[in-house]
């Protein structure tokens, strides 16, 4: 039995776990002591990666769909069967895209790289973040990644904007109730009533839409003045929320190199830093994941690979999302699970899990770990990297790696973060506002971190256990008005689409906002979200 | 022999030198398995099967999961197997561990965790699995003589020695190891030591005391009232609900405590396979999961992360339970300190429960 | 040694349908010797396993001087259930017990008793019912009150006519939502109080039923007087083990497998937890 420090691959923590493993299996799993995030805990996702990574509804073959069915090939099959798609795409840079995702390690996002640049010859790659963090994204070269974990706990003035870090990032709390604990002062500037808000010694609740207002304001400003180590965590609230770029940029602007924003997935930015994004300095611009939807709307995406993305559940603008993939002429999809996205595919392409690799991640501090495998890989199971490597030698090109390890070697002086080589990000997010038809702000949550709409997670059994059936919770007044009682069955609408929901009634939310939250195994809420957003508005009407 | 039937003939006290304690490992490791604390690369400490004494350092760090709790209640146990042969299906339970074991080096907050798991599994109806287990376990704790930070085992009665419970005790004492013998499995085990064992003089003795005494009065940081005051807050059920809201707002529902605590044995049973074939299995679950109560109808008697937090604390220090188990359910070893995201642990609710939440 | 968690085989021997997610199953141990030796108290469950599906409690809803088989009633609610609904006379189950305290069959002998079921809260009564049938002279004036949402939703038909016809109890049965045949009460059970007299002091309740319907009966049995140790319900939790081992029915530090799950009134006003 010997002991591996794996990284955990679910948020942007990064917490080393423990594992006791005798190759084949994994025994117990265990928070480590030593490591610097984690220091001797984990959250409820952690202690269940093996639940999740090792479930019996793991892909375990290649597939290729026929008739409305998937049947298992070998994978000499799927992966000519991909090669010769690809080739057969005459006009590269317009009909061809790849969407990469924030799981793969950053040695497997360096070769994603090469196979799109070099050898597919595509500038059409790039990841979600561009799609939930594009306010960030585009001052990404002004950020220094210097604030890290210690500093939070070390800090006197913590300024939450814009996150309920119990859910988002369980560390991130961690350090900041330990600052709080030796005395530091805590200011949240929320829309919603969250759990942080009852201990913080100041709360000031905003408009969705008023942000930008409330860091302007007096109290807030002489704090940060006086402060000695101050830190402005910043999250989902106001990246995914209702006027990001404005709200993101008035924050950057105001708090520098102070900033702290939470990226709560888990390799995100190790998909940017290594190329995976159509933004590079001295590369024509390619296509980015929302242009590369819209295309496929359109009818022009002949071929598009997605990797490690369930973007059908993720994306928001279910309706529109799902039909841009229907369009597609050939749909790719390498994943660990038969997601949402995984069933619209025309080939299947399974791969291991990050406890069956080595490799590096990059967390939301920025800070490189890496980790070895835990477990020998299922011989019927290739990893991202062979298969990119395969797939490269079909395609005619023969990539000279033969391990993670010469890669590794390689991708040291390439970190695009860290040579600030990232190019104009031209995105720009109209600013949401609530009106007649639509009077209510509307977000849609997960209240246990369920990320990507738990297409991963709910394979644990534990992790399902905690999901709920998804309600709309509103206001007590609110309800009245509408003349709603709880439990009551009720339509929400805004501009992007319409669901059913039943009503909770909940004291503590304000009068004109609702929460939507995520259901069981029930990928709804996505429909009423435009593409890439947790906010929006919307109205209530009553089933009649 | 059951453990805990030991009476005042087993209490010998023998004396051996630092320098021979390795190779009395060595010997039993000759004879029995042995589980031992190794440090490992990373710097964590993992209780590991060795074969030498050179393999393990006695000043280890308490690893996060309890040892005496992953051997005799492991995170992970596979209950029976079955196969459906024509219509019926036939359940084996799988092959318990029964070679003997012997857990060199637990610390004295473990022990006493492992006698509360005794009671527990081993009262009313017995947890077979459980019982193996046990009958094939032999303990050597280690007594503190310099607590961490986060260890509080002298305000639960739990440590840093006890007077009972154990089957071979060692306390440091300057160049020697002072060896109480509790029971029969100890004696068995002091005997393969022959030699390197000579029998302690009563100045030997008085020494140990002294240092025990010492430890208790001076190295602990945790003050003791606040413990005895939370207990008796608690099974009044006194506590205003404001404190309870505070708590709560600090809880993510990680689990890490029921899981890192030694004394928690909740567990959910699940079976994995089809019906024709697969395994029944039992993991450790955690009372401060939603989904832990939630019953089928959806309806949830603790629907509220505050209903999960006070019930943990009510279970741990209510009276009513300290006199089902005869004692407290918390040993003051300190791992909820470390491995609570939001810093509930047991030390600050004792504190914050007799402050009544300033 | 024996192992607790290791359930024996028993045949399912009959299936009734009651209502549209309602079944009786007739189980018997499929080792003879097992079934004979059999024991149990009225009030006690039992947990039955299908391997692949998983493990749940059912109330007994026979009485243990009934020899050679025993009754559970069950609603296909979830993965177990519906499992079970889906076996047919013949196929094979896994059975684990008695467990649970049962009722106190022996401290009320003597006394007048009431019994108030309401839904799929008859079955476990009925195990205390035939228990008192078969045991008659041991108890005095014995009232069943039965109430359903609506008469498809009353489980035991067949035997609810038999119940009428008797001269030695006292039977009356209720719908909340009636239909063309339905010719009797029309209301929630609390209406039929009206239409019994008790010897309050010498009266003990049994209550079953739907946690509203319990609440309500409860108020007005307060009201009629009755003491809080003479009003006798079961508390519902999610059970695992059904040992006292798992942890996932624990009230306050009662287990509803080991201390329950037959508690009076006055128990379960001092848990310190809401039920």
């Amino acid at each position: 039995m010997k002991e591996i420090i794996t990284i955990c691959p679910f948020c942007g923590c990064g917490c080393g776990i423990k594992v006791s493993t005798d190759d084949k299996e994994i025994e117990k799993v265990e928070p480590s002591q030593s490591h610097l995030i984690g220091r001797g805990s984990l959250c409820i996702k952690g202690w269940h990666i093996v639940e999740v990574l090792d479930s019996e509804t793991r892909l375990r073959k290649p597939l290729i769909k026929s008739d409305d069915t998937f049947k298992e090939v070998t994978w000499q099959e799927a992966l000519s069967l991909v090669a010769e798609k690809i080739k057969s795409v005459k006009d590269k840079y317009n009909s061809i895209g790849i969407i990469g995702s924030s799981k793969t390690t950053n040695e497997e996002n360096y070769l994603l790289n090469k196979l799109a640049h070099q050898v597919i010859k595509t500038n059409n790659i790039d990841t979600s973040f561009s799609l939930h963090y594009s306010p960030l994204l585009k001052r990404i070269n002004e950020i220094n990644f210097s604030v890290k974990i210690d500093d939070i706990q070390n800090s006197d003035l913590i300024i939450v904007i814009g996150t309920n870090l119990n859910v988002e990032a369980p560390q991130i709390l961690r350090r900041v109730l330990k600052a709080l604990d030796k005395g530091a002062k805590i200011l949240v500037i929320n829309s919603l009533k969250i759990p942080l808000a009852n201990i913080a010694e100041i709360y000031i609740q905003t408009e969705p839409n008023k942000i930008a207002e409330a860091i302007k304001d007096g109290k807030v400003s002489s704090l940060y003045k006086r402060a000695k180590k101050p830190i402005c965590i910043v999250g989902e609230d106001i990246f995914k929320g209702v006027n990001p770029d404005d709200s993101f940029n008035s924050i950057i602007d105001i708090f520098k190199d102070n900033v702290f924003p939470i990226i709560n997935l888990n390799n995100a930015l190790g998909a940017v830093a290594y190329g995976v994004t159509p933004y590079i300095e001295g590369e024509k611009e390619g296509m980015n994941l929302q242009e590369m939807i819209e295309s496929a709307e359109k009818g022009n995406m002949e071929c598009l690979y997605i990797i490690g993305e369930d973007i059908l559940s993720s994306a928001g603008d279910y309706n529109r999302v799902k039909k841009a993939l229907e369009n597609v002429g050939f749909l790719i999809v390498q994943d660990l699970f038969m997601t949402e996205t995984a069933k619209l595919a025309d080939v299947i392409l399974p791969v291991v899990s990050s406890l069956e690799k080595g490799g590096s991640f990059i967390n939301m501090e920025g800070r490189l770990q890496d980790f070895e495998p835990s477990i020998s890989t299922d011989e019927t199971l290739k990893s991202d990297f062979e298969i990119f490597i395969e797939l490269s030698e079909k395609l005619g090109v023969k990539l000279p790696y033969k391990n993670i390890s010469e890669v590794r070697k390689e991708i040291e002086k390439s970190n695009l973060l860290k040579s600030k080589k990232i190019s104009k990000v031209n995105i720009s997010l109209e600013n949401q506002n609530v009106d007649s038809d639509f009077p209510l702000w509307i977000k849609i949550d997960n209240p246990r971190m369920f990320f990507h709409s738990g297409s991963m997670l709910k394979n644990s059994y534990t992790l399902f256990r905690e999901m709920e059936v998804g309600v709309v919770v509103v206001n007590p007044e609110l309800a009245k008005k509408n003349n709603i009682r709880n439990n009551e069955k009720v339509k929400v609408v805004t501009k992007t689409g319409e669901i059913t929901r039943n009503v909770s009634i909940l004291n503590d939310i304000p009068q004109n906002i609702m929460v939507v939250t995520y259901g069981k195994d029930d990928i709804s809420h996505s429909i009423i979200v435009p593409i890439g957003l947790k906010w929006t508005v919307g109205r209530l009407e009553k089933l009649s | 022999m059951d453990c805990r039937e030991i009476g005042e003939t087993f209490m010998k006290v023998k004396i051996i030198n630092k320098e021979d304690v390795t190779r009395w490992i060595d010997k039993i490791a000759e004879k029995y398995n042995v589980l031992g604390p190794v440090k490992i690369k990373s710097g964590d400490y993992e209780f590991k099967k060795i074969k030498s004494g050179n393999e393990i350092s006695l000043d280890y760090i308490n690893p996060v999961i309890s040892p005496v709790k992953q051997f005799l209640f492991p995170s992970k146990e596979v209950m029976m197997k079955y196969e459906k042969k024509g219509k019926s299906v036939d359940a084996k339970v799988e092959q318990q561990v029964t070679e003997k074991t012997v857990l060199f080096g637990i610390r004295t907050c473990d022990l006493s965790a492992m006698l509360f798991l005794d009671k527990f599994f081993l009262d009313g109806f017995k947890d077979t699995f459980y019982e193996l287990r046990r009958n094939s376990l032999i303990t050597v704790n280690l007594v503190c003589t310099e607590p961490f930070e986060s260890c509080f085992c002298v305000c639960a009665d739990a440590g840093p020695d006890r007077k009972e419970g154990f089957d071979v005790q060692l306390t440091k004492i300057n160049g020697s190891y002072v060896a109480e013998i509790g029971s029969e499995k100890g004696e068995e085990i002091v005997k393969i030591g022959g030699s390197l064992f000579k029998d302690a003089s009563q100045e030997d003795i008085d020494k140990k005391e002294k240092i025990v005494k010492d430890t208790k009065e001076n190295k602990f940081k945790m003050p003791t009232s606040y413990f005895s005051k939370a207990i008796r807050h608690v099974t009044a059920n006194d506590i205003d609900e404001k404190t309870w809201d505070q708590l709560a707002s600090r809880c993510v529902g990680c689990g890490s405590c029921s899981y890192v605590c030694p004394t928690c044995t909740c567990f959910n049973v699940l079976d994995i396979g089809t019906t024709n074939k697969g395994e029944r299995v039992r993991t450790w679950d955690s009372c401060m999961y939603s989904g832990f109560t939630r019953e089928v109808s959806g309806h949830n008697p603790r629907p509220v992360f505050k209903d999960r937090v006070k019930r943990r604390y009510y279970h741990k220090l209510s009276y009513y339970y300290m006199k089902k188990m005869g004692q407290h359910g918390c040993v003051g070893c300190g791992r909820c300190v470390i491995a609570c995201i939001g810093g509930i642990d047991m030390p600050m609710v004792s504190k914050f429960i007799r402050r009544q939440g300033q | 040694m024996d192992n607790i968690y290791l359930p024996l085989k028993a045949e399912i021997k009959d299936i009734k349908e009651e209502t549209a997610d309602t079944k009786t199953f007739t189980l018997s141990f499929k080792d003879k010797k097992v079934q004979e030796e059999f024991n149990y108290k009225p009030g006690q469950f039992i947990e039955l396993s299908i391997f692949g599906a998983g493990e749940a409690p059912f109330g007994m809803a026979t009485s243990p001087t009934r020899k050679g088989y025993f009754i559970i009633t069950v609603r296909a609610v979830g993965k177990l259930t519906r499992a079970l609904h889906n076996l047919k006379v013949g196929d094979e189950v896994g059975i684990r017990g008695p467990f649970g305290n049962g009722f106190p069959y022996e401290e009320v002998k003597g006394k007048d008793i009431l019994f108030v079921g309401g839904g799929i809260g008859l079955p476990p009564l009925r195990s205390l019912i035939h228990y008192m049938f078969d045991n008659r002279q041991d108890y005095g004036n014995i009232t069943i009150l039965y109430g359903a949402r609506t008469p498809k939703d009353l489980v035991y038909k067949y035997e609810l006519e038999e119940w009428e016809k008797r001269e030695d109890i006292k039977f009356l049965v209720t719908v909340d939502v009636g239909d063309e045949t339905w010719k009797k009460d029309i209301g929630v059970v609390p209406i039929l109080f009206k239409k019994v007299q008790f010897d309050v002091p010498n009266t003990v309740a049994f209550v079953c039923g739907p946690p509203i319907m319990i609440k309500f009966v409860i108020q007005d049995l307060l009201k009629m007087g009755f003491k809080e140790e003479n009003i006798i319900s079961t508390l519902e939790r999610y059970m695992k083990c059904g040992v006292g081992k798992c942890g996932h029915c624990a009230i306050g530090h009662k287990y509803v497998c080991i201390d329950g799950p037959v508690f009076n009134y006055k128990q379960i006003k001092n848990l310190p937890e809401r039920v």
